[in-house]
């Protein structure tokens, strides 16, 4: 199979199982509140989410320089700007302590946190000996 | 950063797709490097040395040394 065949059908599968995830983790919640067991289905969910980071990881291996540098490019300016964008329009749309801008908000959080820790994991794989 | 890709790709008789896919990249990342819009990294370029069996200078002019 030539490489862009093995590349597609990689993304193929990653954004498939993405789906699938999607499905599943719609299925499993109501959608006025919470699920019964958060405890128990929170985990679980979590357990969904590794087995499609696991399947990305396969495509991204596959991917080249100038591939991974698009997506990287395309989430830090691309992504942060239109999250940014979208949660200023909540917050002045629909004010600071609205459920819109809070949920908004978290995620914004959520995405800074998983920032840091991914870049301090970087940055402790990138250390060498100063002299 | 300039190169001459593009020449030896011809000389050996490929099209973009036949040498992407012989060394597992895109084809867009050839186009993008013969376009001169793209440097590739210390091991890609490696890579495209020793498929043509030419030093890496050869392919990648090293534009602090001219």
């Amino acid at each position: 199979m030539s490489y862009s065949r093995k590349y597609w059908a990689l993304f193929a599968l990653a954004f498939g199982v993405a789906a699938l995830a999607g499905v599943i983790i719609g299925k499993a919640v109501p959608t006025q509140t919470g699920v019964e067991d958060p405890a128990l289905v929170f985990p679980l969910m979590l357990g969904v989410w590794a087995v499609v980071i696991a399947t990305t990881w396969l495509w991204w291996r596959r991917t080249d320089d100038l591939q991974q540098q698009g997506q990287l490019l395309s989430w830090w300016w691309g992504g942060l700007s239109g999250t940014v964008a979208i949660l200023t329009f909540l917050l002045m749309f629909f004010g600071r302590h609205s459920e819109l801008s809070l949920g908004a908000s978290y995620l914004f959080f959520g995405q800074g946190a998983g920032f840091v820790i991914a870049w301090l994991i970087w940055r402790f794989r990138g250390r060498g000996e100063a002299e | 950063m300039k190169n001459c890709l593009r020449d030896l790709r011809k000389e050996r008789g490929l099209r973009q797709a036949e040498l992407a896919d012989a060394l597992e990249i895109s084809r867009q990342t050839i186009i993008a490097i013969e376009a001169n819009k793209y440097d590739p990294s210390l091991p890609m370029a490696y890579r495209f040395a020793a498929y043509f069996d030419v030093p890496v200078e050869e392919i990648f002019f090293n534009p602090w040394r001219e």
